[in-house]
């Protein structure tokens, strides 16, 4: 009775949303490349690369798998590329599944982490590539060739050989050899490895600039967290097969879900401890180094936590401060250009860094400090070993009596 | 110290001169004797002619053994290319087993003694009901020609990145495209060497030809019966020509191979 009275209003939604799309057909057109990973899996005899991973990526956006090597991104590139076969599950391009489409018949172009130029060819051969196989007419392979070495900024370039290209030069052959054909999808498998700090630096923008002119989708898997950050505008922390965390490079960097997200996107100090005391959302915990605050009302008391600071939030003092105890000593000086990162030792031996502007006045090294923080800078997390009953049981706590 | 080894030095100078000169006087001594104006291999000569170069031009036989080798030669490295390349392409992308052993037994009929291939093929075309004859000696040499065929390609095929062919696919080539556009030009050079070795091979091959011709007669087969009454200087005009054919063709094929 209730789905017969609401069914105009349904209509009339669908009718809105009907004339919104053939309207904005053009727009609609110009983002295409949306992908849908669901239950993705996959592996190679006893490893197990992908576990069940589900992941919809939209159209137009700029998309990193960040993880170590091993955790499986480059795999799914493979698979979403199609050089690899699945296990399980399905992706959709655009709606449409492609998993039973051989590499050549899907709509994605890859960027390959050593180029793979065509050595044999030219940089206007291997530009042409793409269209020449598909027999696009030889005036419009012209025209869409140098409009993409225009792109890339390799204009002039046409007649030479790839052995005469820099790593540079070569990585902009291969972005415009695949962008040439128009994709939906790009896929980028760690591109700018092979290339030197300075000009990786500057490529980085430059793809940025790339994905934005063309508004098609970017896959982009690197092991960079940096290179993530400045260039996507989501990140998926892989590890192990699994997705550790999607987000907005900002939501990633201050609230990592997990302690494996905490310490592989930037530098993080972290400290496995049991929550002592909990007053309001303020929770006073205890580690092996001492004893310290932070901010959480996920955890109880005799909850075993992992808890990370990033280490230009870490402070510190001549004297205690309340609800601090981490007593150290400097022991060296790390400069890294516009930053300084200190080193301290805590009483049971345990370094903990801390990152400070160069020209800062700085305790000498050899001098006593207390360190403390802003509760609310530090991220709780739970920790695998569970709570305080459940480790006695399990673990030989010699380690935590001696302290 | 110095001196001791500037002497080692010169020894071993002597010796590698030694060796070589044992290698190729005799190859040198026919060439010159090919010029020879006399009927009789003596020395000094009694002047320089090439009367004998003309002597062989016009003995028929001879001439008609060359076309033979000649046909022989370019028909079986042809077969031996066309079955060699695309099975090297195969060994190159697919894992099957016993790939390695295959890539072994390819090479056996280089290793084999010629007898013992030549006896094995008679027996085995007498079975098969192939006559003696052009097209049992053409498929004696493809066989073995195979072996240097495949190998070579294989190994060129192994130093090639391997991601070019996964580009090719990327960018939209069929399987046969990629084949054309990108493998062949890859490893042209090395088909184009290996062509020439084979070429070589077969036109000096005597063993495998001699169970297998038949009646007919090739060009090594025509100078070693030739040979049976004392070495003429027609032999040793025709040996130079060999000489030098073969002598180009080897040195194409090395430079080929060098380049990349």
């Amino acid at each position: 009775m209730k789905n017969i009275f609401f069914t105009p209003k349904i209509c009339a939604t669908h009718k809105l949303l009907c004339a919104k799309y053939s309207a904005g057909m053009e727009n609609i057109m110009e983002k295409r490349g949306a992908i849908e990973i669901e239950n993705l899996d996959k592996a190679f005899g006893e490893n197990h690369v992908v576990n069940h991973i589900s992941l919809s990526i939209n159209a137009g956006e700029f998309i990193s798998f960040l993880g170590p090597s091993g955790c499986g991104k480059t795999t799914i590139l493979r698979m979403i590329a199609g050089f690899e076969t699945i296990d399980g599950g399905d992706i959709k391009i655009d709606g449409e599944s492609v998993i039973h489409l051989p590499p050549h018949k899907r709509q994605v172009n890859t960027v390959f982490q050593h180029y793979a130029l065509f050595p044999h060819l030219n940089v206007y051969d291997n530009v042409a590539y793409g269209l020449k196989a598909k027999n696009v007419s030889k005036a419009k392979i012209k025209e869409e060739v140098t409009k993409a070495l225009e792109l890339v900024q390799l204009d002039g370039f046409e007649k030479r050989m790839i052995s005469q290209m820099s790593g540079g030069q070569k990585q902009r052959v291969s972005i415009a050899r695949a962008i040439v054909n128009k994709p939906p999808v790009l896929l980028l498998d760690e591109p700018l490895t092979a290339l030197d700090m300075k000009l990786r630096k500057e490529m980085r923008y430059e793809l940025r600039n790339i994905q934005q002119k063309l508004g098609i989708t970017f896959i982009y898997v690197t092991h960079d967290q940096e290179e993530a950050m400045v260039m996507s505008d989501r990140i998926v922390v892989l590890n192990g097969g699994n997705i550790e965390q999607v987000g907005k490079p900002k939501e990633i960097y201050q609230s990592p879900r997990s302690a494996f997200v905490s310490d592989f996107i930037g530098e993080t100090n972290s400290f496995d401890g049991m929550i002592y005391q909990v007053q309001g959302d303020l929770a006073t915990l205890q580690c092996e180094s001492g004893q310290f605050m932070a901010k959480t009302t996920l955890f109880k008391e005799k909850e075993f936590v992992n808890i990370s600071i990033r280490p230009h939030q870490v402070k510190w003092k001549e004297e205690m401060q309340e609800g601090f105890h981490l007593k150290g000593v400097v022991k060296d000086y790390i400069f890294t250009g516009s930053f300084v990162n200190a080193v301290v030792e805590l009483v049971n031996g345990r370094e903990v860094r801390i990152a400070r502007l160069a020209g800062e006045g700085l305790p000498k090294v050899g001098q006593t400090v207390f360190l403390y923080w802003n509760p609310e800078d530090t991220v709780v997390m739970k920790n695998p070993a569970g709570d305080f009953g459940n480790m006695m049981e399990n673990m030989d706590l010699g380690e935590w009596v001696k302290k | 110290m110095v001196k001791k080894k500037h002497m080692s030095n010169i020894l071993i100078a002597l010796l590698a001169i030694l060796v070589l000169v044992f290698l190729y006087l005799p190859i040198v001594i026919v060439i010159v004797y090919a010029f020879n104006a006399d009927t009789v291999n003596c020395f000094p000569m009694n002047g320089f002619s090439l009367k004998w170069f003309q002597v062989m031009a016009e003995n028929k036989d001879l001439i008609l053994a060359l076309e033979h080798s000649l046909i022989i030669a370019v028909v079986s490295t042809l077969i031996a290319c066309i079955l060699g390349v695309p099975g090297a392409y195969a060994m190159y992308c697919y894992n099957f087993p016993g790939k390695e052993l295959l890539n072994r037994i390819v090479m056996l009929p280089l290793i084999l003694p010629g007898i013992l291939t030549g006896i094995a093929m008679l027996t085995f075309f007498k079975a098969l009901g192939v006559t003696q004859g052009m097209t049992a000696v053409i498929l004696g040499h493809s066989t073995f020609l195979i072996a240097t065929v495949l190998p070579q390609v294989y190994a060129r095929l192994r130093r090639m990145d391997h991601n070019i062919i996964e580009a090719a696919q990327d960018l939209g080539a069929t399987g046969f495209q990629t084949f054309v556009h990108i493998i062949l030009p890859n490893v042209k050079t090395a088909i184009i060497s290996s062509a020439l070795l084979s070429f070589t091979l077969s036109m000096d091959e005597i063993p495998v030809t001699y169970f297998l011709n038949g009646v007919f007669s090739t060009l090594p087969i025509q100078i070693w019966g030739m040979t049976r009454n004392g070495i003429t200087p027609e032999v040793n005009a025709i040996s130079s020509i060999i000489f030098a054919v073969s002598l180009v063709a080897i040195l194409i094929s090395n430079m080929l191979n060098k380049e990349d």
